[in-house]
């Protein structure tokens, strides 16, 4: 018998903490979990789901105190007899687990994550070794637990964020991309990889087990580079 | 337009968030004892006998504890230093935890082989 304890909103009723106690099977998944809880005791928990297999990231929700996907996260592996769920942190909660993704979506826009297609682009060879070295963010499935997990995106609401940024070095290095003056005044500035004070919480987050901060270090050394290049 | 919830906006300690709390903490602890020192140091500085006194009293055990405070956040700043310039510079991101526990133990060692040295000095001033 696992217990579960959620922290449930609603715009009427606020906030309040629910306890459901459940018999599962040893293979599954807190998003299991949180289907057995909505079939079986509460029709009104609502929670974001659509794969169930670890690539759209929709699930991603605070399981035990940091962001999980519930379903990568198997009830038996947490080994815990308790298990405390919660929204996103860092993000406006719509309802119980669902949160607003606006802000994550605003610093994302912010990045311009979209290529401008130099006049030659289509002439130019997108190397083997550059497209290793943009490859690192492919992975990523815009789940946000990185976003929620950093102390400084929460505090800070300018600041652009883990995953945003790590999507704007992919771009910046991206040989075809013609917008590299306007990429670096956004990226250099304070609400840019700048704002990063190495909490590295984003590295523990990923469920994809990527490293952020690695690709904000690199954008820190190539802005620093450029600047005494004259680029 | 639905109503939102706050956003919670704590989230949980990690050692990254820690050594970031320590290092500031550390950083602003020397900058104003930076400010102090100038500050008493160029007054004292203006007479022979008021910069004998100011030493003498600097010699007492109290101040000389406090500077084994002092060397404490100087060598703890520096060594995490040396961590966040290893890790800007690409050097293992991924071992930032480690890599502060290696900069919490050399701060460790350090200190302990000063207060090896100043504990006794201190001791003979009471």
């Amino acid at each position: 018998m696992t217990l579960f304890n959620i922290l449930r909103y609603s715009p009427s009723e606020g906030e309040s903490w629910r306890e459901y106690r459940l018999e599962l099977k040893e293979t599954a998944s807190v998003l299991d979990a949180l289907h057995v809880i909505r079939t079986d005791h509460d029709a009104t928990l609502a929670f974001r789901f659509s794969c169930r297999s670890a690539v759209c990231g929709s699930c991603a929700m605070w399981i035990n105190g940091r962001p999980r996907l519930a379903c990568q996260t198997k009830v038996a592996e947490l080994k815990t007899a308790q298990i405390v769920i919660g929204p996103l942190r860092g993000l406006p909660v719509i309802k119980d687990l669902v949160v607003d993704m606006k802000p994550l979506w605003d610093a994302y826009r912010g990045v311009m994550p979209w290529l401008v297609e130099k006049p030659n682009a289509k002439d130019l060879v997108l190397t083997k070794k550059t497209s290793d070295v943009m490859e690192g963010f492919y992975s990523c499935i815009l789940c946000a637990a990185c976003f929620a997990s950093c102390p400084e995106a929460a505090q800070k609401h300018s600041y652009l964020g883990p995953m945003p940024l790590m999507d704007a070095y992919r771009l910046y290095k991206d040989p075809r991309d013609g917008a590299s003056r306007e990429r670096k005044q956004v990226l250099g500035g304070p609400e840019g990889v700048w704002g990063c004070h190495g909490a590295f919480a984003c590295i523990d987050a990923c469920p994809w087990d990527l490293a952020p901060v690695e690709f904000i270090s690199e954008l820190r050394r190539e802005l620093v580079c450029d600047k005494f290049a004259g680029r | 337009m639905l109503q939102r919830g706050k956003a919670r906006t704590r989230v949980p300690w990690s050692v990254g968030t820690f050594a970031f709390l320590a290092n500031r903490i550390a950083g602003v602890a020397l900058a104003l004892y930076l400010m102090v020192h100038i500050t008493v140091i160029s007054t004292a500085a203006r007479s022979r006998p008021g910069f004998d006194r100011l030493m003498s009293q600097l010699h007492s055990p109290v101040w000389l504890a406090l500077e084994m405070l002092l060397l404490l956040a100087v060598v703890f700043h520096g060594f995490n230093g040396i961590r966040l310039i290893l890790i800007d510079a690409g050097v293992q991101p991924r071992k930032q935890g480690p890599m502060f526990w290696w900069a919490v133990a050399a701060t460790a060692v350090v200190c302990a082989v000063a207060a090896f040295i100043c504990i006794p000095v201190i001791v003979s001033h009471l």
